[in-house]
Formats: C-alpha cells, sequence, structure tokens
C-alpha cells in the first residue's frame, strides 16, 4: 500500500475539520467537525466556519458514524467462490486480490485490446472528481476510452444535454434564489435529499435540495409553486401558494400548454426574442395546437390552473425554475427542451431572480491523458456514434450501449471491468437484464464499502475505505477550498480506492503515467490550478481558504459567451442541431408509451399511474437504509397512494401490497397520503438493504422484489440519449408480509 | 437566573429529520428506539385546498410538568436553569411519565430501559453552545435562548411573531413556542386533530 498517504498520523482524540459525504456530486459537501476520542469517531456536528452549510447538516450527514461503522461492511478482498449471481466469496489477501487483478487486465489487453477493459463510477456518496480523474487517467494510459459514470448519463446528463443544446451555457441555468419573486419547484423532492446545502448554485446538480435559500426567499415574500404529484414537503407548513398535482410523465404537455398560451396571448419578451432567439415562428405555428385545454386533457392539471401559471410566470419579472428529473424519460426531448424554451422565451435567462448560470473561480483537475488515444481507441468507444455522445466533445462509454454491447456482443463485447461504488443491478432499468449483462464478462472487480446485488456478479469485491478513513482531497466550489481529511485510519483492511488506482496502475508497469504510485504528487497536481499549496490547504482549518472570486461573476445577461456554442448564437427555439441529426427540431409531447393516452388497452387491467421518486433524505440512492437512524425512519419498502383510491382496492395503510406491471412484480408496504394524485402510486428507487440491528433483513432487486426499476419497459427509450421510460402502469393487490430474500439472482 | 426556552419557526421547518438523527448521533441513542423528538406529519382538507403540516416536538420544558407530578422514584429533576432532566439511577422505566405527557415525548430507551427525553442538550450548554438540533436545523428553523433577556433572538423572535404554545389547555406552561402556526389553527378541529396525531403512531416521515 502507498505509504505516503498514511504519513500524516489520525488524531486519537479531538475534532477533525472535514467534508460531510452523506451525498456527493462534484466533490465539494458540507462541512462537518467529526469528534473522535481514543481513535474512534463518535459523532459529528455541522461545520460552522464553512460557507455551504454553516453548521447546518442533514440526517444523511449526521449518521455518519453509523455509515463508518456500519456492520455490513467489507473489510478485507473476496474472490468469488460460488457460481455469478450469488454471493459466496471467500476472503483472499490484498496481494493476491492486486495479482488477480492485474493478470486479468493485462490479459485481456493482450488478448482483446485495451478497449475490452472498462471502468465505471456510480453515484457512490464521497467518491469524487478526483477518483474520475484517476479511473480516467488510468484507463487512458492502458488505451481503453470506455469510461462509464453511468448514473450521471442516465438521469441527469440527458436532461443537461437538451438543456444546453437549447440555451447554451456551461450547465444548467439554476435559480437565482436570492432575488426571486417566485419559485417554481417543478418534480423536486423538495425538502429531501441533503437538506442543508446551502444553495443548488454551489454544486453541479440540479438534484440538491436549497431549503435555507427558497426558505430565506419565501420568509421576504416570494411566492412558491409546485409541480409535482405529491404535496412535497417544502409545500408543507403554509408555504407552498399552490400546487399542481401533475400526472407523471406527462411535464412536457405542461410546458407546451403554457408557451402556447403565452406566445397566443403575447405575454412572451418580444425584445430579448427579436434579439437573442432563433426559430420563433416555426415554434409559434408548432404549438398552436397545445392549448391549455389539450395540456389540461393530457396533464390532469385544470386548463384554468395552466393559464394561472403561465400568467404568473410570464409576467413575474423575477422568476426562477427548480426542476429536477421529471419523471418523462422516453420523451424526455419533450420537456428537456421544451422547459429551456419557456425560460428563454418569457426573458427569464440569465437576469436577476430567474435561471442564471454560475462559474467556479478555479476547476481543480489534472490532465486524463485523453490525447494518448489513438483515433481508432476514440472511435472503439462503446455508443460514440450516437450525437448525445459526439456532442460530449470527449469520449465516454454510454451507459445504455454498455449493457447492449454485452448483451448481444455488438460492436463488440468488453471482458473486463472495474466498477467503483455503484450498484446498477438495483438502480438502473430492468436488474435482470443489467445482471445478465454483467454476467457476460470475464472479470469484474468491484471497489465498495459493502457488498450490494451487484456483488453478485463480481468475481473480486475490493474493501473501500470511507472518505473519513481517507487522507487529504481538496474540493472546490465558487471561490471556496476546502479539505477532506482523515479522520480515522480505514478499519480493518480497507483501502482508499485512490491509493488502489495508482498502485494497480504502477504494478501495470503505467507507473510514469500516474506519479509513480504517489497519491500525494497526484493531490498537489490536482490542486495546482487553484494556485494553493497542499500545505497552506492542509493548514487551512475550519475555514478553508477563499480563492479571487473570478472576475464577472456578478455580471448576467452575458449571452454572447453562453450562446456562443449554439448555431448563430441564439437560443433555439427551432432546434437547428436536432433537424441536422435526424430528429424533430421542436418539441413534440408524445407521452410515455405506458400512460393514460398511449395505452388505453394496457389501462384496464393495470389501472394505476406509477413512477418512483429519487433518493431521500434518508438515504442515497441505493445506498444508507442500513443505517438503524436513517432506517428508524423509514422502516419499509414502500408506495404512496391517495387514501380514497386505497379504498376502492381494498387495500389499507400498513397493508404488503404486490404492485404489478406489465414487466413484473414487487412487493411492498402501503403508505396512506392524502398528498397525492389519486391515479398515481409512487414508489421509491433503491430499495434493497436489510438493517441487521432493526432485524430487517436484506430483499431482492429483482422481480417480485422490492425493486421499482422491474416495473418498466427497460426497452422503451428516449432515441436520443437513451433514456429509459420511468413510467408504467399498476394494479394492486395484497400480499402476505414478504419472507427474507438473499440479494442474489432470482431463481430459476 | 437564564429560563431557556425554544422557539420553532414552522413556517421554515421542511421535516427533514436532520435534528432527530443529529440528536441520536450525538447522544449515543441506541437504534430502533424512537429518539427524544417527534415529527408530526400530516395533511388538513382535502384536493387542491390540501395542506400538508410538519411539525417537531420535542419534550415542551414544562414549568408544570405532569411527568415529574406523576414520579414515584423522584427520577424527574429540574436544575436550577429550570431545566428538566432525568436521573436514570433512580428511573426504574415504570412508564407512568410515558402515560402522563399529553405531548407524547418521553420514551423509553430501548437500551437501558429507563426515561428518556431532550435536556435541550445540557452537556453543549455548559460549553456554551446551543442544542445540536439548533444549530445543525438545515432550515434554521429553531431558535433557542433565555426567554427572560429582552435582548435574545428567541425574546425578540416571540414578540414580533406571535409565538404559541402546543394544547394550552393542559396548563403545563411549555417552554417550547411555535411561530406560523396561524393558518393551522384557523382549521376547524386543527387542536383535535393535533390531538390525534400526538396520540397516534409516530411519523414515517
Amino acid at each position: 500500500m502507498n505509504s505516503k498517504a498514511d504519513a500524516f498520523s489520525p488524531q486519537t482524540d479531538g475534532i477533525i475539520s472535514t467534508l460531510c459525504h452523506g451525498c456527493s456530486y462534484s466533490g465539494y459537501n458540507c462541512g462537518i467537525l467529526a469528534h473522535v476520542q481514543k481513535g474512534v469517531m463518535t459523532k459529528v456536528e455541522g461545520n460552522p466556519e464553512h460557507p455551504l452549510n454553516n453548521a447546518r447538516l442533514c440526517a444523511k450527514g449526521l449518521a455518519a458514524s453509523q455509515w463508518v461503522y456500519n456492520p455490513n461492511r467489507v473489510l478485507h478482498p473476496l474472490k468469488r467462490r460460488g457460481p455469478k449471481g450469488t454471493d459466496q466469496f471467500e476472503r483472499i489477501s490484498w496481494d493476491e486480490a492486486m495479482e488477480t487483478l492485474v493478470q486479468k487486465i493485462r490479459e485481456t489487453r493482450e488478448d482483446y485490446g485495451p478497449e475490452f477493459i472498462l471502468a465505471s463510477k456510480g453515484q457512490a456518496a464521497g467518491w469524487f472528481s478526483l477518483h474520475h480523474l484517476a479511473i480516467l487517467r488510468l484507463l487512458h494510459a492502458l488505451g481503453s476510452p470506455n469510461f462509464s459514470p453511468w448514473s450521471p448519463y442516465v438521469c441527469y446528463g440527458p436532461q443537461l444535454f437538451y438543456h444546453k443544446l437549447t440555451v447554451g451555457g456551461p450547465t444548467y441555468a439554476r435559480p437565482d434564489y436570492d432575488n426571486a419573486d417566485l419559485i417554481l419547484e417543478w418534480f423536486t423532492s423538495g425538502g429531501q435529499g441533503g437538506p442543508a446545502r446551502g444553495g443548488v448554485e454551489t454544486v453541479d446538480t440540479n438534484l440538491r435540495s436549497v431549503s435555507k435559500k427558497i426558505l430565506d426567499r419565501l420568509d421576504q415574500g416570494a411566492k412558491l409553486i409546485v409541480i409535482n404529484p405529491q404535496l412535497i414537503p417544502l409545500a408543507a407548513n403554509a408555504r407552498c401558494d399552490r400546487w399542481v398535482p401533475i400526472r407523471p410523465g406527462t411535464d412536457g404537455a405542461l410546458v407546451l400548454g403554457m408557451i402556447q398560451y403565452i406566445i397566443e396571448r403575447s405575454l412572451y419578451d418580444k425584445d430579448f426574442v427579436s434579439k437573442w432567439c432563433s426559430g420563433f415562428d416555426a415554434l409559434a405555428a408548432h404549438v398552436k395546437s397545445c392549448t391549455p385545454h389539450w395540456a389540461a386533457a393530457v396533464t390532469g392539471v385544470e386548463a384554468q390552473e395552466i393559464i394561472r401559471l403561465a400568467e404568473t410566470y410570464a409576467t413575474t419579472p423575477r422568476a426562477a425554475i427548480r426542476f429536477s428529473e421529471a419523471p418523462q424519460k422516453k420523451d424526455l426531448q419533450c420537456f428537456g427542451t421544451a422547459l429551456p424554451i419557456l425560460i428563454a422565451l418569457t426573458g427569464h435567462l440569465d437576469r436577476p431572480g430567474c435561471n442564471i448560470w454560475f462559474q467556479p473561480s478555479a476547476q481543480l483537475g489534472f490532465d486524463v491523458l485523453f490525447h494518448r488515444l489513438s483515433k481508432h481507441q476514440k472511435a472503439r468507444v462503446l455508443g460514440g456514434d450516437r450525437f448525445y455522445v459526439r456532442r460530449h466533445g470527449r469520449a465516454f462509454a454510454h451507459f445504455p450501449d454498455v449493457i447492449r454491447s454485452l448483451i448481444d456482443g455488438t460492436p463488440y463485447r468488453p471482458r473486463t471491468m472495474l466498477l467503483y461504488g455503484s450498484n446498477p443491478v438495483n438502480t438502473a432499468r430492468d436488474p435482470s437484464r443489467i445482471a445478465r449483462a454483467l454476467k457476460q464478462l470475464d472479470f469484474l472487480v468491484q471497489f465498495d464499502v459493502t457488498l450490494n446485488p451487484t456483488s453478485c456478479f463480481a468475481d473480486l469485491v475490493l474493501p473501500a475505505a470511507t472518505r473519513y478513513e481517507c487522507g487529504d482531497q481538496p474540493c472546490l466550489w465558487g471561490n471556496h477550498l476546502a479539505m477532506s481529511r482523515r479522520v480515522i485510519p480505514p478499519l480493518g483492511e480497507c483501502r482508499d480506492e485512490l491509493t488502489v488506482t495508482l498502485d494497480l496502475a504502477k504494478s501495470l508497469g503505467l507507473g510514469k503515467d500516474l506519479w509513480e504510485g504517489d497519491r500525494e504528487t497526484m493531490v498537489r497536481e490536482f490542486l495546482a490550478p487553484s494556485g494553493v499549496s497542499l500545505e497552506d490547504l492542509r493548514n487551512s482549518g475550519p475555514k478553508g481558504i477563499y480563492l479571487q472570486p473570478r472576475s464577472g461573476m456578478k455580471q448576467r445577461e452575458r449571452y454572447t459567451r453562453f450562446f456562443s456554442r449554439l448555431p448563430e448564437g441564439r437560443v433555439q427555439l427551432f432546434n437547428r442541431q436536432l433537424v441536422h441529426e435526424g430528429f424533430e427540431a421542436v418539441p413534440t409531447y408524445q407521452g410515455e408509451p405506458e400512460d393514460l393516452s398511449n395505452a388505453p388497452e394496457l389501462q384496464k387491467a393495470y389501472p394505476l399511474l406509477f413512477t418512483d421518486e429519487h433518493s431521500d433524505s434518508f438515504s442515497h440512492h441505493s445506498w444508507m437504509r442500513d443505517l438503524p437512524w436513517l432506517r428508524d425512519l423509514r422502516r419499509h419498502p414502500f408506495i404512496k397512494m391517495h387514501p380514497l383510491t386505497a379504498k376502492v382496492y381494498g387495500l389499507a395503510a400498513g397493508d404488503w401490497v404486490e404492485v404489478e406491471s406489465p414487466h413484473g412484480r414487487m412487493v411492498v408496504r402501503l403508505a396512506l397520503f392524502e398528498g397525492m394524485r389519486q391515479d398515481t402510486v409512487m414508489g421509491q428507487h433503491g430499495w434493497w438493504q436489510g438493517c441487521p440491528q432493526l432485524g430487517l433483513s436484506t430483499q431482492s432487486s429483482f422481480d417480485g422484489g422490492v425493486n421499482p426499476n422491474v416495473l418498466y419497459p427497460w426497452n422503451a427509450k428516449d432515441p436520443i440519449t437513451g433514456d429509459i421510460s420511468k413510467n408504467t402502469l399498476v394494479r394492486l393487490k395484497k400480499h402476505s408480509s414478504p419472507q427474507s430474500r438473499e440479494i442474489t439472482e432470482e431463481k430459476g | 437566573m437564564v429560563r431557556y426556552g425554544l422557539v420553532i419557526n414552522l413556517s421554515r421547518c421542511i421535516g427533514c429529520h436532520a435534528c432527530v438523527v443529529g440528536c441520536k448521533n450525538w447522544h449515543g441513542l441506541p437504534a430502533g428506539g424512537p429518539g427524544r423528538i417527534r415529527i408530526l406529519d400530516f395533511t388538513l382538507g382535502t384536493d387542491l385546498d390540501i395542506n400538508r403540516w410538519i411539525l417537531p416536538l420535542p419534550c415542551m420544558q414544562c414549568e408544570y410538568p405532569p411527568c415529574l407530578a406523576v414520579c414515584r422514584f423522584s427520577a424527574r429533576v429540574k436544575g436550577e436553569d429550570g431545566i428538566l432532566k432525568i436521573d436514570s439511577k433512580r428511573c426504574v422505566g415504570c412508564e407512568l411519565c410515558v402515560l402522563a405527557c399529553p405531548y407524547g415525548v418521553i420514551a423509553i430507551r430501548t437500551d437501558t430501559h429507563k426515561a428518556d427525553r431532550c435536556d435541550f442538550c445540557c452537556d453543549r450548554l455548559a460549553q456554551g453552545q446551543n442544542p445540536l438540533c439548533v444549530d445543525i436545523c438545515p432550515g434554521e428553523a429553531l431558535i433557542f435562548g433565555d426567554l427572560d433577556d429582552p435582548k435574545s433572538a428567541i425574546r425578540r423572535r416571540m414578540d414580533h411573531a406571535n409565538a404559541k404554545t402546543l394544547l394550552k389547555k393542559h396548563r403545563t406552561e411549555s417552554r417550547v413556542f411555535y411561530t406560523g402556526l396561524q393558518a393551522f389553527l384557523g382549521f376547524p378541529d386543527a387542536v383535535k386533530i393535533l390531538e390525534d396525531e400526538i396520540r397516534g403512531h409516530a411519523s414515517s416521515g
């Protein structure tokens, strides 16, 4: 093991300032103070000097000590003993594990070629951009273009893609809460999912909750409108001006209805449209039939309500929309392009209180050796022929194409996969198809903190240390630089997967490409763009270091700059790039394949709409439901349903119910909630974990288990991005309490 | 002498349960137990007029605590600061106080089998800090301080925002106040519904 990484010894007693790892997207998280007694991390509190959270912390972050001392942790390397699909492993030494891994990678490279080696990183809590870059660099040094950061590229990525394709910019145009008079929460989990963070603009995602900023602004008189099939917690306690309970998967129709009304009534920003948009006439003609009455029939929202919403939004100069991933996936092009069009059309782009672009002072990182790939190697990236992948500039292996290539071998079948903190068997659609794909691999190595359903297809499982056990990791957002520090030494034989990646490179003879395996040198290079030395950052205490803010950060209406990548430098109301690629130029609502308008026949047998919500305050995707303090708050996998609907089907709160779609079944508990559309059943993704301390056993991710992903039509995909539908129709029936199940594959 | 109290600003509570988990973390409370803070989460009204209410309930630190009155083992202690504590050496876990509390915020710990509830984080107060939940609340919904100090943030908030205690009829003189309750109390049967919720199961969030 890399000895330098361990050079600074952990304190045995005291309070260590580090960053929270209850969630993670771009590496910069809430500040946390970890208490250590006799070498044990006993408890945590928020760091009052950290600008993102100023001492605030959410339930996930506060359960950190249970996350670290989780009895389910894998504490030493494991080698497969039983057949794939089972969780039978035997303990082996790190030496044996690394030898096996190095040999497999060598064999694959020599026998097939480097592109047959694939790496993937999930949305694991606490696994930072530094990891992302290190893995990329290793892969490129090996000669493989196939890095598949799959979670971001099957949910968040596609929507961002359409956003940028329509209104340009470096990333999403995010709500400027500080100045907004009207805040539209569009299918967000509002108040759930990391609520302690200070503002969405500080992280590279729109999933983050931004409770404080929104609440501050509401206190100052701003109005809140919630567009969601359910009444989210943010809308509680009389905060919400209006709740628009939309049918899941029909969000695009609502936007089109608003656009139609806004154009018809001339409520759009004529000045902005004439100066900065192209294709207005085509759009206006196209949406002519999308009246509020049409939208009402599709969305289940009254026409009058749609008109009111359109009027309120269009006539409030400082109006911001916070949107998350609406469950309109197969038909994502419609929602993904219509929403930014609505923002632009009404002049709400990059103006105070509207949706604006944020830019950090600097970007940490190092060269990932992309240039080392030959033209041939670059062309071998899986899914590289997609417009979606090409448009990103730098090749990445597109997850749906990875799965397809594993299953049918086209254009070729990867042989070896390195999987970092990811659990696609549970979180991707459809689980049994993912399992089938992973079975095709010669060798799958998984780095994780616990075993999970995906481990059943791994040949080798390496025990990852949590961030609290790893050394220096500089993190930057905006102009604030903070350090993630080691709180305690790794438990058991766990290792920082960064050092494992570096060791691996060294053993493969790629030492010179990866800092001769020296973690500290790598971290220095990563930090270099900030101009701050590693020593200074290490000594910066809980306050961290503030960089000089980039000039022009407060500037708005930066259209010349942010539209520069768009054809003619204008917002694409009529999208020329999409036309050029042979796709529809204007948002056209088609709906999800299994909804009320597209599948009326199906509805006779499966009467209720089904979708699921993302992470909440008590879990991180498929992680953390094994932490008792969090699991206490929500013990069983569940669906939410309106009490009247339940009555119709003879169901009562707390019943175990079988939820059956045309594609699969799951058995979960029924929670009744009056703040739910009556035609909709809402599940939650990520369930499988048991919690031994609470006597709760692990449950299946496959058909008949507790995973909503088995219910969807996995082959209903957005033709451009490959995003998979997460809408279907279901029927319910009462079920006896389920038996405990293994995490292994279904029998037979 | 200080008279500590707490104001819970419901307009800023988003039901995230950070206080519940943070408290368990700080005090090392066992898994499977209810902890020291309850979160009620229920709806009033129907259809589009529906209102969702999320109310955190810690120990109300009553001036006239029914739990103290019923304890036969003198395990209830009221410190000089007026903060109610439980003397775990004397408590036998008979559950009388659990039944006596009109707010349902006392529970028997699953590991020690003794009564347990919020004591405003006495350990932190001694260090000059706020109770943990006050510092970590993601919505900054909690204000803690000396009710008798006219300059304190809590006093100012109470005077400014018409803070109210819950279930006044029990005359326990709670030291935990709520703001942002107006819309709730304007609802027919609000108090009865609240009592039902308190008596009912703890929220699942």
